[in-house]
């Protein structure tokens, strides 16, 4: 069986074109990022994080970082702790073989109103644990 | 009246081309790469990320010069980092905003995958790769968390660190394999310090090469808008 063959593109982007298509990017992130970190630092150094730890002294309220709240409020509305895990490994694993669970040859998603939908509810699903786990 | 100076530099260039075949790969690499036309913003995120690791690399080891892993000196040496060293606080609250930033832009990456259906046939590898670094970087979020040894570090992976245990058989082996012991203590800052700043990130920098590889080798993916017959 011989390789997969690359397409060329013969009308392309050239090579200072694409990478100063990256680079543009790159300076807008900086923007942002410099924004937040000169003008806003407390946004990311704050509370509990400016005590020293004491192990005899529990916080009242532990929450992780942002991006492990929809798991950890995930733990906490299922009643049994194992099922929550068993249930997480399964979408991690459907989603970390996805290319071969999903064997559809379409690629535009917009034709394909059933894979669209139930990727717009694993987002609403993240987002919405995350905005839950903040609240509560 | 240069001119000697450019003879040097091709002379320089042909030696290096005679054994590395560099001129070859300059061309079909740089010069004569060509990348689908009319890409939009959402391609720009792998390079992105690439550019946040490479940021996190560099201030990470700035901070290895002054951060002392040991639980008597770690928050202590994190404040002189932040109130003494000429420009330490700079350095700190980038690394701890770029952990932040990657997340976001490698989330963001993934979904430009999904909603492109770029991880079909033959793209199912660098998908898989892709994966391996998501789990790498929250891995290396995680171990990161813990070494200024602040209240929040303490008990936050106190509590992440006990989600194993409900597992039956193996789960109170797996949270004492991870704290190295039955409660955090020293040596879980050494073993999450030395994850943190050599083992994931070494593994990080083998799959970024790997991933790289393989999106060179099988060209970009077109994107939904960009047709065929721009194709040959």
């Amino acid at each position: 069986m011989t390789m997969f063959k690359k397409p060329r593109f013969s009308k392309g982007m050239r090579f200072p074109t694409f990478i100063m298509e990256d680079v543009l990017v790159i300076f807008i992130f900086m923007v942002v990022f410099c924004v937040l970190v000169f003008f806003f630092p407390h946004l990311i150094v704050f509370g509990d994080a400016e005590i020293p730890a004491d192990p005899f002294n529990t916080p009242e309220h532990i929450k992780p970082e942002w991006y492990f709240l929809a798991s950890y409020q995930f733990l906490k509305i299922i009643p049994s702790e194992f099922g929550a895990l068993v249930l997480m490994s399964i979408a991690g694993l459907l989603f970390v073989f996805l290319p071969f669970v999903d064997r559809s040859e379409e690629n535009n998603i917009i034709k394909r109103p059933v894979f669209l939908t139930l990727v717009l509810v694993c987002i609403a699903g993240f987002v919405g644990l995350t905005v839950w786990g903040f609240l509560s | 009246m240069f001119s000697w100076l450019s003879d040097l530099i091709d002379r320089f260039i042909d030696w290096v081309h005679y054994r590395t075949g560099i001129k070859d790969i300059v061309k079909e690499q740089i010069t004569e790469y060509r990348v689908p036309p009319k890409l939009n913003k959402w391609y720009s995120l792998g390079g992105l990320s690439l550019f946040i690791f490479g940021l996190q690399l560099v201030t990470g080891v700035l901070l290895l010069a002054y951060y002392v892993p040991s639980t008597e000196s770690a928050f202590s040496s994190i404040q002189r980092i932040m109130l003494e060293i000429p420009y330490g606080w700079l350095v700190r609250l980038s690394h701890a905003a770029g952990s932040h930033m990657m997340i976001i832009i490698i989330l963001l990456h993934m979904v430009s995958v999904i909603f492109m259906g770029s991880y079909k046939k033959p793209r199912e590898m660098t998908w898989l790769s892709g994966c391996a670094l998501i789990l790498l970087t929250l891995a290396i979020c995680f171990t990161g968390y813990l070494l200024p040894w602040s209240q929040l570090s303490y008990w936050a992976t106190t509590v992440a660190t006990s989600i194993p245990e409900p597992i039956p058989v193996i789960g109170p082996f797996l949270v004492k394999l991870v704290r190295g012991g039955d409660h955090i203590n020293p040596d879980t800052l050494n073993r999450f310090f030395a994850l943190h700043v050599i083992v994931i990130p070494a593994v990080m920098l083998a799959l970024v090469g790997f991933h790289l590889f393989l999106v060179r080798v099988l060209g970009i993916s077109g994107s939904p808008d960009s047709k065929p017959e721009d194709q040959e």
